[in-house]
């Protein structure tokens, strides 16, 4: 198991936390909840050395939209694929419920 | 012709039958089964998808094999028709997700399931794959759609026996959460031979 933390400058605050995602094998569970800091994601995921990997997912994610949350992922060994679905899907929760 | 599935389970020849070389992790417990599990993915030049398990989560290794170095097909269903954990030795029985088979079993009867995941790799190779902490993840293939509120009373049932366990509904190519279905209020993931997509209504008609 390893814990992975990363910060991003972003702009667009959200409003009502969200939550999508289960927790089985090869998936993963995403927590947005509103800040007023620095957008903060903290990591735990079952498959340890894929720090890389992640950095990568989120800054795409994040350049493309830069909302400011405090995220929390539970990761039990999801793909690139499934984790930036999870993030679209909790986008769309965003919207839904403006 | 033999139809292969994502979730089945491929006994193969030998090492070189695999399209890529595997990871040193590998070296240690590959060996022991010879046996990939298919991955849910569009075959390459003809070439099944399947992927390689070790003991850690982050042990898995994408490959491909070709339909004749496969020697033997098991199915995720074939391990229930055939009751395989009857014959599971008394020490691994103690295991969470293997102890609650023969419950989980009777709880399923009129249903089409298998068994996926490092238990049906266990209960299918007989190697220790299987942990103490590991789900018991299942696949189902329905007859007919249930609703979100029968899903999450079947749920409830299947998790009274001490391991977390979950239901992939079968669609096809494609798979979904029971879970995530039962407890859903807009969309949610649809495993695809392609990336996953997110969709209101997971049911085929």
């Amino acid at each position: 198991m390893e814990k992975l933390h990363f910060n991003f400058d972003t702009t667009d605050a959200i409003a009502k936390p969200v939550h999508v995602g289960v927790v089985a094998s090869g998936d993963l569970e995403v927590i947005f909840r509103p800040t007023d800091k620095k957008t903060e994601v903290n990591i735990v995921t079952g498959s340890d050395g894929f720090k890389e990997v992640w950095a990568n997912v989120l800054k795409r994610f994040f350049d493309r939209y830069p909302i400011q949350a405090n995220i929390e992922i539970n990761d039990f060994g999801s793909t690139p694929g499934v984790v930036n679905l999870r993030l679209t899907q909790a986008l769309e929760e965003l919207k839904d419920e403006k | 012709m033999v139809e292969i599935n994502p979730h089945d389970l491929l006994k193969i020849d030998s090492i070189s039958a695999l399209s890529d070389e595997l990871p040193s992790w590998a070296d240690s417990i590959f060996p022991n089964s010879l046996t990939v599990v298919v991955r849910r993915s569009p075959l390459k030049a003809g070439l099944i998808p399947v992927g390689v398990r070790g003991i850690k989560r982050e042990h898995r290794f994408a490959t491909y094999v070709d339909l004749k170095d496969v020697l033997e097909v098991t199915t995720p269903y074939e391990l229930v028709e055939k009751k395989v954990w009857e014959r599971i030795i008394p020490e691994r029985q103690i295991l969470p997700a293997i102890k609650a088979l023969p419950k989980v079993d009777k709880v399923l009867h009129d249903y089409h399931w298998g068994i996926s995941g490092s238990v049906g790799f266990e209960l299918a190779t007989g190697t220790r794959a299987a942990k103490m902490t590991s789900d018991l993840d299942l696949v189902w293939l329905p007859e007919q759609e249930i609703s979100k509120c029968a899903a999450g009373e079947l749920l409830k049932e299947l998790n009274q026996f001490g391991v977390h366990a979950d239901l992939q509904v079968i669609q096809a190519n494609n798979g979904f959460s029971l879970e995530e279905y039962a407890n859903s209020t807009s969309t949610i993931m649809m495993k695809t031979l392609e990336d996953p997509i997110l969709v209101k209504d997971p049911w085929l008609k």
